[in-house]
């Protein structure tokens, strides 16, 4: 018996080279994820940009209005033409990648941390504190989330520590709803009984054992609600409640092209197609990535 | 039946008045006295103070809020800061119209959604449900507004068939005036209840029991309607319903595009005004708005699934 284990243990895969070896078969799930670092690598390299030329190409380029070249349309000289103030629009939708990133990145970071312990907490320990915790959980899903967020905006006013904040809070009770559910799964199995019966605390218990077995779902959701957050965070922009001017977020440059839709169709076509093809690439990513993890959930 | 519905409805009441409370620790957290923005910055001080007393805002937080709800009980959720004008009335004559936009997205979303699900089910791998795919997965990754701009550029700019904003007057102009912003709306709904039909279907589809009616000589269409789509109607009804607050929430941005004179217009403009009380009475009610349809929701979906019903009822005497 112990043999036969033995052999086995040695030619099996850990589980993340399985995972792996099944998100890789999967082509769609690869491109979102070649897109989605390509994006990253445009925001870190701007942001280095940046700080090595002391901003004086953001300036320049990104902010500095032109009107000579007032509503260009795409040409040569630039690519994707210009806005109303005669910026260029390449310019600006490359500088602003890192906000629809980051932001959207750091947000459901937040919304995963706070909801995961809350979660993790409510699971675990069941009981009065997983009532009051998830009552509370349910008041916070009574608000549709963009009202929610737009209700924070109203409040805190707009900026971009306030949009991060209003895109984060109404994320938390789906990440709680998560990890409790798959906490409550793992809590019974013997393993656990087993660090319980050698006396393992209950904080090594939790973040020790349980959490990195009920991971699967929690990365599933933060890829899949990254993208929800970058739509939000466009939205929010567009209508004047993010990011403010002349900072190139890309909803932000959408809030103009309303206006100018008669005389300048790529203001209104352009910035749309990347915030599309971004959230595109991370749909992909998730999905395949929630294939890869739990093969039992493909269809 | 009943006794569930009266329960899920008892538990709807700590539900809302916990979103309520939260809704207005946000909004009074909001920078700026009231008394101030109402009376304007060279006021007296007497006559700010006076003010104060007047709006109750010199009462503890907790008295405040139940004053609110005692209003809102009432019909009363205070007047605008901007134009002296009661929110309700406001809100009573705008909210048909955001109800109007958002039923029609999800009319637009099932529509077109559950056949187009069907269709790519019953040929999967087929040309028309690849390329059904591709198309929801860019619906499902399109921010709604921009699609509406889209389709302004397109429907009205262009091809000059519809209105690119307003609401026109008339049976015959409103219908005209809101198919763009329906479609708008709807579009991120429809795309993702055609997938959800589309996976709820090809899991019901190779079961056992539906050899049996084919076996049974049983017409194709009677299959896919009663034994097919009978089964894979309840994610898709939970689906839709859940989506009924993305539909509200995605009602504020489209209106804005369309400038379709409903709640969502009213509370950007009001957000920008600082005109808290519409700001506030809006939300609280687009909040009890979408708990209501929850609910509906939930009742519908235990009407459909015999099995919610005796779970609640083992649920009940296991206690």
């Amino acid at each position: 018996m112990s043999n036969i284990t033995k052999h086995d243990s040695e030619k099996s895969r850990s589980l993340w080279q399985d995972v792996a070896r099944r998100f890789v078969n999967n082509k769609l799930a690869v491109c979102g994820l070649i897109f989605f670092v390509l994006l990253i690598l445009i925001s870190i390299s701007t942001i280095m940009i940046d700080i090595i030329t002391d901003n004086s190409i953001y300036n320049e380029y990104v902010v500095k209005q032109n009107l000579a070249e007032k509503l260009a349309k795409p040409s040569l000289e630039h690519i994707f033409g210009c806005d109303e103030f005669g910026r260029s629009i390449f310019f600006r939708m490359v500088w602003g990648t890192r906000y629809s990133l980051f932001i959207g990145i750091i947000a459901i970071f937040i919304a995963t941390v706070i909801g995961g312990f809350l979660g993790g907490i409510a699971g675990y320990y069941g009981g009065k504190i997983d009532n009051v915790i998830m009552r509370v959980m349910d008041v916070f899903l009574a608000i549709p989330s963009m009202v929610m967020a737009i209700a924070l905006v109203a409040a805190l006013g707009a900026s971009t520590f306030n949009l991060l904040l209003s895109i984060a809070i109404p994320q938390i009770p789906r990440f709680a709803r998560i990890v409790r559910v798959s906490v409550m799964s793992v809590k019974d199995m013997e393993f656990i009984e087993a660090a319980k019966a050698v006396g393992a605390k209950d904080k090594l218990i939790i973040f020790g054992y349980i959490l990195p077995n009920a991971m699967a779902p929690i990365i599933v959701q933060a890829t899949l609600g990254t993208a929800n957050a970058i739509l939000a965070i466009a939205g929010l922009s567009y209508l004047g409640l993010g990011v403010q001017p002349p900072t190139p977020e890309w909803g932000s440059i959408l809030t103009s092209a309303r206006m100018y839709i008669r005389d300048a169709w790529h203001i209104s076509v352009i910035p749309g197609i990347g915030i599309m093809l971004t959230v595109l690439s991370l749909n992909l990513f998730g999905d395949g990535l929630r294939d890869a993890l739990d093969p039992k959930l493909k269809n | 039946m009943s006794k569930y519905i009266i329960k899920r409805f008892l538990m709807l009441i700590p539900v809302l008045l916990g979103a309520t409370f939260f809704v207005f620790c946000i909004m009074d957290m909001s920078p700026g006295d009231p008394a101030v923005i109402i009376l304007g910055p060279d006021a007296s001080p007497e006559n700010i103070a006076d003010l104060k007393v007047e709006l109750g805002l010199d009462k503890p937080l907790m008295v405040r809020y139940f004053n609110f709800i005692g209003n809102l009980i009432k019909g009363d959720l205070g007047t605008s800061y901007k134009n002296n004008i009661s929110v309700m009335d406001q809100i009573r004559d705008k909210l048909p119209n955001t109800f109007l936009l958002a039923l029609s997205g999800m009319l637009v979303a099932v529509v077109v959604g559950i056949p187009v699900g069907i269709i790519s089910a019953k040929k999967q791998y087929s040309v028309f449900d690849n390329v059904t795919m591709v198309v929801t997965l860019i619906l499902a990754a399109s921010p709604a507004f921009w699609l509406g701009l889209m389709l302004v550029l397109l429907f009205s700019l262009n091809l000059g068939w519809f209105p690119s904003s307003g609401m026109g007057s008339g049976f015959g102009g409103v219908i005209k005036s809101l198919i763009l912003p329906a479609i708008t709306v709807g579009s991120n709904t429809a795309a993702l209840v055609a997938r959800m039909t589309r996976s709820s279907m090809l899991e019901v589809i190779r079961q056992d029991y539906i050899d049996t009616a084919r076996a049974k000589g049983l017409k194709e269409s009677v299959i896919t309607y009663k034994h097919m789509l009978k089964n894979a109607l309840i994610p898709i009804i939970t689906v839709v319903g859940l989506q009924f607050g993305v539909l509200l929430g995605g009602s504020v941005m489209t209106e804005t595009v369309f400038s379709w004179p409903g709640v969502g217009r009213f509370v950007v403009e009001a957000i920008k005004t600082k005109d808290i009380p519409s700001v506030l009475g809006s939300v609280v009610v687009l909040c009890i708005l979408f708990s209501f349809v929850n609910l509906f929701v939930d009742i519908l979906y235990a009407y459909v699934d015999p099995r919610i019903k005796s779970q609640y009822k083992a649920g009940r005497s296991s206690k």
